[in-house]
């Protein structure tokens, strides 16, 4: 690509025009945001495709988007995510990351490191981004930036089933889960482990997990389903758990990608009440 | 749409943080803030999109409703009624924004989809060279996009008014109840904004630049 010369830059005015008119020609190239508002809104019958013909013309994977667009929002979702949001400490509310990739257990026992005996819980009361989560977490000296974590997951006999760690593990109340998520190299500070579980429509509601923390930052969370606080009334279904692993006071993160005061470990378990 | 008082009362009700009003709040501007990030993403193009579009779709309206209440409502509180925005425009364009900001700061290239009619800058690069007239095409959409993510939502609805929608001064202030002084003042700030996102697009290494 050519180089621009910083001696050709534009008046101010000049670019500020530019920009507009370059904004209109956006405008007037994709879908209407009237007709999109009212597909959103249930205005439109939702096989309804003509104001959208020109789009799928030329873009015919953007059907999927106006079909999710024109099906039902998930208004509890964002309401709850807006009432966390609105009652998160600021210095303590972190955003959910992305999900990272999902990791596969174990078959047999994962390595697990020295903890001690009893499990430190201390609970704030933190409404996180998505859901209220539970915070858990050791006083200990501020922070440098934490080292990558891995995360390794096993259980007991009635959890692996099956062959090939692509199997998702059912849990039942009294299988057991065990969780570590370990340091790349041993941390110094603080660390805040952040639970959600997310449900088959999305929702995500918090996960108030028995965590131990080691001395070395290694993170355990291990139990049966029923101690756990995993098996619910509800049926048999796919559940992901969702762990946030960062520093007490991180920022929300803005940046999923590249700014990570958060790491998130995703986990597929099948609860099975 | 329900008169602006109505609204007032309700985002009243749901900054002090009553769950009826919340929810109420959030059903009602729903379909605004869906449709804004939608667009967004329809104007990404099948490319640049990546993800799972329809998951991508709720993540971001979720994010964009998360945006409107952290710290303490910071955002929705600065809406009024009198500001010239109604609730669900004002939502909108905080939604727009966020979903700009978040996507921009996935680290894809800073550049735009692909470029189309070369765009005047005016007479200094008049002349110039069918390339190099992409090339500025694809600046000038960065730009736009920075600002999207960077102006706050009064920002945005000037910039809209003055440069998309070229309303008269007289109309602006009396949609906005601005003087025309703040007016021009705006746009004389939204030409140095416009300016500096310029130069420090120019800065940066371009990735996947075409």
């Amino acid at each position: 690509m050519s180089e621009i010369d910083r001696d050709e830059a534009p008046a101010d005015d000049a670019l500020l025009e530019a920009l507009g008119a370059l904004a209109r020609e956006q405008a007037a190239e994709g879908p209407a945001l009237a007709d999109l508002e009212a597909l959103a809104g249930g205005e439109h019958d939702p096989a309804d495709r003509a104001a959208f013909e020109a789009l799928l013309a030329e873009d015919p994977e953007a059907a999927a988007l106006l079909d999710r667009l024109a099906g039902p929002a998930p208004v509890d979702r964002f309401a709850e995510a807006a009432r966390a949001a609105l009652t998160a400490p600021p210095a303590e509310s972190p955003e959910p990351a992305g999900p990272s990739e999902p990791v596969t257990p174990e078959r047999g026992g994962a390595r697990v490191l020295a903890f001690p005996r009893r499990a430190v819980f201390v609970g704030l009361g933190v409404a996180l981004a998505a859901a209220a989560a539970a915070v858990f977490f050791l006083v200990r000296p501020a922070p440098p930036p934490l080292p990558d974590f891995t995360a390794s997951v096993s259980g007991g006999q009635h959890i692996v089933r099956g062959a090939g760690a692509a199997e998702t593990p059912t849990l039942g109340p009294d299988d057991r889960l065990d969780i570590v998520l370990t340091p790349a190299v041993p941390v110094e500070g603080e660390v805040v482990v952040v639970g959600f579980v997310v449900e088959p429509d999305g929702a995500v509601r918090p996960w108030k997990a028995p965590t131990e923390i080691s001395p070395d930052g290694a993170v355990r969370i291990a139990g049966t389903g029923r101690a756990l606080g995993l098996i619910d009334d509800g049926p048999a279904r796919a559940v992901t758990l969702r762990l946030l692993v960062g520093r007490p006071g991180a920022d929300a993160p803005v940046d999923h990608a590249t700014e990570r005061p958060w790491q998130a470990f995703d986990i597929a378990v099948r609860l099975q009440p | 749409m329900s008169p602006p008082t109505d609204d007032a009362a309700l985002v009243e009700r749901a900054l002090s943080g009553a769950p009826d009003a919340i929810r109420a709040l959030v059903e009602r501007v729903t379909p605004v803030v869906r449709a804004r990030v939608a667009r967004i993403l329809l104007r990404r193009g099948a490319a640049a999109r990546g993800r799972d579009v329809s998951q991508e779709l709720d993540d971001l309206a979720q994010d964009a409703f998360v945006a409107l209440f952290e710290r303490d409502g910071r955002v929705l509180r600065s809406w009024s009624p009198d500001g010239g925005l109604s609730l669900a425009n004002f939502v909108g364009l905080v939604a727009e924004r966020r979903t700009h900001s978040t996507l921009r700061s996935r680290r894809q290239s800073p550049w735009s989809e692909d470029p189309t009619a070369p765009v005047d800058l005016g007479a200094k690069v008049g002349d110039a060279s069918p390339e190099r007239r992409l090339d500025q095409r694809s600046l000038l959409a960065a730009v736009l996009d920075r600002m999207r993510a960077e102006l706050s939502p009064k920002g945005l609805r000037l910039f809209e008014l003055l440069m998309i929608e070229q309303r008269p001064v007289a109309a602006i202030c009396e949609e906005t109840g601005m003087t025309s002084s703040a007016v021009y003042a705006w746009r004389s700030r939204l030409a140095k904004q416009a300016r500096a996102l310029r130069e420090s697009l120019l800065a940066e290494p371009l990735e996947g630049a075409r």
